[in-house]
């Protein structure tokens, strides 16, 4: 009997533990800012803001595949993939901003934004590194997201806002 | 012809190689465009002076436009907008060619940027992005802003087209942004005679100031939108008489619009005002002018939206009659993905025009247009 519980409650946590994630919203450590709420990062996705505060160029980068990491980030942002494809072409051919550059898979996007000032990016959180800032962590119900009080980590000590 | 077609290959060979290769340490010229091709069935019924029916049906090229972009320092970029109108030939001689825009951006800052050149000013919400045909769900725009009827209709009236130097930004509060604009440019007293010298310049000292002011909070924009200058107005007509049929003093013109947009979960609506009101409007003539438009529209998938369109004008002189234009649009647009966008709309236009010759009435027209077209709306 005692056996049994333990097999279900082992079962209870891989099956609810495979499906559980958080997406590490990161940016380069030049970048002046240690957290983002999800109004700024759309803002900042959107182009709204290019700028950081020191002047600096805001580079973003997003994702090419429509994988979980990407739909929990747009839905944390609220905004479809499609409008923002919509919002980028705008920008586009006013001439006021370009598309982000889309990469592959989540550990190019994590040497993109090591390596290029300025710059965000978003993965799951797992694979975040000490050489990058994590300014926001997103749950996959994306109600309760989680602001990193740490500016560099490389195992991010989650705390509530 | 033969310099024109040398300069023609030249500047694409240039175009070519300067995106294939570009000099070390600077950012690639960017070269991309749209195109939107279209069929239109059209039924016209004209009643007054002249009865008349007709129906036709077209394929066309409404409009290509190619840009150049480039980034010439970390803050600074270039931008050059060619348009090509109306099935564009220069050896038929349709359609037209220009130069939209040339400018120069300077991005100081989220809440200050310049830009320097040819540009087409802010003036609400449609006025910038009016040309770029693959974010609109429309195949025809509301009327001020179809550039392809710019034969018909007096648009620049309605909303200024071209300006030299805009300062702009947007100082964000929280959700809350306040976005501004303000600009000059050139008045509306243009030499377009090539027998007095340089054409496409201002022949007077007088200069169009204007901007905009505008909320957003979400997907909900709201902005009022104004410019001033003085005009000669008849002096803009020597075209068509051969001299100017009034010699009036400059007259001061106002343009006054509002917009409004939002976007609330599948539902979508966007609205403008314009009022045109000329300051030392003459009593025998009536030069005001006025133009309204509303879409209200649902998608009914995230690629695909629906909308109904109203619009109306009321252009009183042109450069001699008096048009009033009711413009009812259905339409639908689908994207394939965002290279390509199908459209359909159905148009309805009832007018009436009473034609006017050295102020006397010569007669009046009332028309019925029905229009039906499908276009394929092309970015590359």
């Amino acid at each position: 009997m005692r056996m049994r519980l333990i097999l279900i409650l082992i079962l209870f946590f891989l099956i609810t533990g495979t499906g559980y994630s958080q997406v590490a919203v990161i940016a380069n450590s030049s970048v002046p800012v240690e957290s983002v709420n999800s109004s700024y990062l759309t803002d900042l996705y959107t182009q709204d803001i290019q700028v950081w505060k020191n002047g600096d160029p805001v580079v973003v980068f997003d994702l090419k595949p429509r994988n979980d990491t990407k739909n929990t980030f747009y839905s944390y942002i609220g905004k479809s993939i499609t409008r923002m494809k919509s919002i980028w072409m705008k920008k586009k051919l006013s001439g006021e901003g370009k598309p982000p550059e889309s990469l592959e898979t989540e550990e190019e996007v994590l040497r993109k934004v090591e390596t290029t000032p300025g710059s965000i990016g978003y993965l799951r959180s797992d694979l975040v590194s000490e050489k990058v800032k994590v300014l926001v962590i997103i749950e996959t119900a994306t109600e309760n997201p989680v602001i990193n009080q740490n500016k560099t980590n490389s195992n991010p000590k989650i705390s509530k806002p | 012809m033969i310099k024109n077609s040398l300069l023609t290959i030249t500047a694409i060979i240039l175009i070519t190689f300067s995106s294939a290769y570009p000099q070390a340490g600077e950012s690639d010229l960017q070269v991309f465009g749209f195109f939107q091709a279209t069929f239109r069935n059209h039924k016209n019924v004209v009643e007054g002076f002249v009865n008349r029916k007709h129906s036709s049906n077209t394929f066309a090229i409404q409009q290509m436009n190619i840009f150049l972009q480039k980034d010439l320092a970390r803050k600074l970029s270039a931008f050059i907008n060619i348009e090509l109108l109306n099935n564009y030939s220069s050896i038929k001689k349709w359609g037209a060619l220009n130069l939209e825009e040339a400018w120069v951006m300077y991005r100081s800052s989220t809440q200050f940027n310049v830009k320097a050149g040819l540009l087409i000013p802010t003036f609400n919400h449609l006025n910038e992005i009016k040309n770029r045909t693959p974010i609109l769900p429309y195949i025809y725009r509301p009327l001020a802003y179809e550039t392809s009827f710019i034969e018909e209709f007096p648009l620049e009236e309605f909303v200024p087209n071209r300006a030299y130097f805009q300062l702009f930004g947007m100082i964000p509060h929280n959700e809350l942004k306040i976005d501004w604009a303000a600009y000059i440019g050139n008045s509306a007293n243009i030499n377009s005679n090539p027998a007095e010298g340089q054409t496409g310049v201002d022949t007077t000292r007088q200069m169009l100031v204007g901007g905009r002011i505008g909320l957003r909070f979400r997907d909900l924009k709201f902005g009022i939108s104004t410019t001033f200058d003085k005009i000669k107005y008849f002096e803009v007509y020597r075209d068509y008489f051969g001299h100017a049929p009034f010699n009036l003093e400059a007259m001061n013109r106002y343009r006054f619009g509002c917009d409004l947009s939002f976007k609330l979960e599948k539902v979508f609506f966007e609205g403008e005002f314009i009022n045109v009101e000329y300051e030392e409007n003459p009593d025998f003539l009536e030069l005001d002018k006025k133009f309204y438009y509303w879409t209200a529209g649902v998608y009914l998938k995230e690629e695909f939206a629906s909308y109904f369109t109203y619009s109306r004008m009321k252009s009183k002189v042109k450069p001699f009659f008096r048009g009033n234009f009711s413009v009812y649009y259905l339409g639908s647009a689908y994207t394939i993905n965002e290279r390509l966008t199908l459209k359909a709309q159905y148009g309805y236009v009832d007018w009436d025009d009473e034609v006017f010759y050295d102020l006397n009435p010569l007669f009046e027209l009332d028309g019925k247009d029905h229009y039906f077209s499908l276009a394929c709306s092309v970015y590359f």
